[in-house]
């Protein structure tokens, strides 16, 4: 343990606890968003068009975290919300709109990245390097994770009813449309604070896996919310304490433990894991 | 604030025709092909509705432009003289239960308290009011050892409750049911039966689409019986009537 003690006496790693802290919290809690949405594969989705947005952020503003943000924000932005508009206007729907926008500009990115030769390494893009951030990184992390909480915690009961059931939603005037728009910001601007510190990888699985882990035990939206930022926090300190000790690359690290950890869950919950449904099914046909 | 001067929960006999609700030469379109075409009626609270007609006649449609969720292609939906979407509180529609994913992690009662979510805003404290407001409606629905139990964890009737107690929480005055007696038992249909007939005493309007035939005079006073236009409209007692049926239910 002391060895522990003597990493984080240094700078960069207590940067990268604190941001493991931060992101694990805030993605965890919007991944029970996107559990209940039924939106993990938009997110994925999505996640491609970080890339050219910040080839393009570079291009446009020069190489800084403010450039990338700016760039990611702008290209996710016009994506999701493109793919959404497709959605509303025509019968095609937006699981299928997103992948198209999202491949078209992936694929722009990665010609625009050949062509004027930026520094972005396709590695750090897939599963960033949590020990580089710098602490205007953080505060920019900290900053959005903030806005992000406060955006939801206003909207939650909006939110709920939306998610149990849009047209009930929409019959008692909520602004379902808006509502919509406002979960994609939000998704976005989450991906593109945890893409410098951990990449899109890592910063898609948290979007996911606290909230499905945490699906399996709970029975209400709030304990989803509150129990998926928990997991997340312990997910992302574990997997970089692990990372620490073994030195292995953080951000693998972390997307391992999470997906070891959910099909722990999956099996053994007792409320909601497969032994559970086989011991009842044994119990029922006995 | 609304006016809610004429429901009178749990009390029978007050229903005043206060309010009405007018439907006025209603066209419903998807984009080419027409779903609803001329319509034209009018209802009062305290009074149930039932639209008959066969699959695709556009009884779905019609409630889905009452609760304001469509876009109307001609005419005018109006409730209390104003257009629909302004006293869309008022309103509460409840689909059809296959709709409805029964595996959200809520309580029954957690549910049913979401209905006094536009009341409240997203900020103001959940009060005994509103307390108050949800004891009621479970009590209304016979909910209350049911409360604390998962929705997925409801029989098809105990669904149907907990969606109108949900309704009666919102303190809508107008409750529009899509199919809500599709795959009951006899005797959950003889609740909801029961129910409907309360809600209608308590001064509501009830409008609700219905598929059986030899049911709808017991359950609702009024039925209009569509076949994308307007074939009938009036009390169940004169409008459910072979000639019209046969027309409703031809090729």
């Amino acid at each position: 343990m002391s060895e522990l003690g003597e990493y984080f006496t240094l700078p960069f790693n207590q940067r990268a606890l604190l941001a493991a802290i931060l992101i694990g919290f805030v993605n965890g809690h919007f991944s029970g968003y996107v559990i209940l949405r039924k939106s993990a594969l938009f997110t994925g989705a999505l996640s491609h068009s970080l890339l050219p947005g910040t080839a393009i952020g570079f291009m446009l503003f020069g190489a800084s975290a403010m450039a990338a943000f700016a760039g990611s924000l702008l290209v996710s932005l016009i994506t999701a919300l493109g793919a959404l508009a497709i959605a509303a206007s025509s019968r095609i729907d937006k699981d299928a709109a997103l992948p198209i926008l999202c491949t078209t500009s992936f694929a722009a990115g990665l010609l625009i990245l050949d062509k004027v030769k930026l520094n972005i390494e396709l590695d750090g893009f897939l599963f960033g390097n949590i020990l580089l951030l710098t602490d205007a990184d953080l505060w920019y992390a900290y900053g959005i994770g903030l806005f992000v909480y406060i955006m939801l915690i206003t909207l939650q009961r909006p939110l709920l009813v939306f998610l149990f059931e849009e047209n009930i939603a929409k019959a008692q005037g909520i602004p379902v449309r808006a509502l919509n728009y406002i979960l994609m910001t939000l998704l976005v601007m989450i991906l593109i604070t945890s893409l410098q510190a951990v990449g899109v990888i890592l910063a898609l699985g948290l979007l996911v896996a606290p909230g499905a882990i945490t699906y399996l035990f709970v029975d209400s939206p709030r304990a989803l919310f509150w129990g998926g930022s928990i997991v997340g926090v312990a997910l992302t300190t574990t997997g970089l304490l692990l990372s620490l000790l073994f030195e292995a690359r953080t951000g693998a690290v972390i997307v391992l433990l999470a997906g070891g950890t959910f099909f722990l869950c999956f099996l053994v919950s007792p409320k909601y894991g497969l032994l559970r449904e086989w011991r009842t099914k044994k119990a029922t046909e006995h | 604030m609304a006016h809610r001067e004429h429901i009178h929960w749990g009390e029978g006999g007050h229903c005043a025709d206060s309010h009405e609700l007018m439907i006025d030469s209603l066209h419903i379109h998807y984009g080419r092909v027409c779903a609803l075409h001329e319509i034209n009626f009018k209802m009062n609270c305290g009074h149930s509705l039932a639209l008959i007609g066969s699959n695709g006649a556009g009884k779905s449609t019609l409630l889905k432009a009452i609760a304001g969720l469509l876009k109307i292609s001609h005419g005018e939906i109006l409730w209390r003289g104003e257009a629909v979407y302004k006293h869309t509180k008022e309103i509460a529609y409840l689909p059809q239960r296959e709709a409805v994913d029964w595996n959200f992690p809520i309580t029954v009662r957690g549910m049913i308290e979401m209905g006094c979510y536009p009341q409240l805003g997203p900020l103001r404290r959940f009060s005994s009011h509103e307390s108050e407001i949800v004891d009621k409606a479970i009590e209304a629905m016979q909910l209350q050892e049911l409360q604390d139990r998962q929705i997925s964890a409801l029989s098809g009737g105990q669904q149907q409750r907990s969606f109108i107690a949900r309704a009666l929480a919102q303190e809508a005055h107008v409750v529009l049911l899509d199919e809500p007696f599709a795959g009951l038992d006899k005797t959950n249909q003889d609740t909801l039966s029961q129910l409907i007939h309360d809600l209608c005493a308590e001064g509501r309007l009830v409008i609700a689409s219905h598929h059986d035939m030899n049911t709808v005079s017991e359950n609702f006073n009024y039925s209009l019986l569509l076949k994308k236009n307007q074939i009938a409209f009036g009390p169940s007692s004169e409008v459910m009537k072979n000639d019209y049926l046969d027309e409703v239910f031809s090729p």
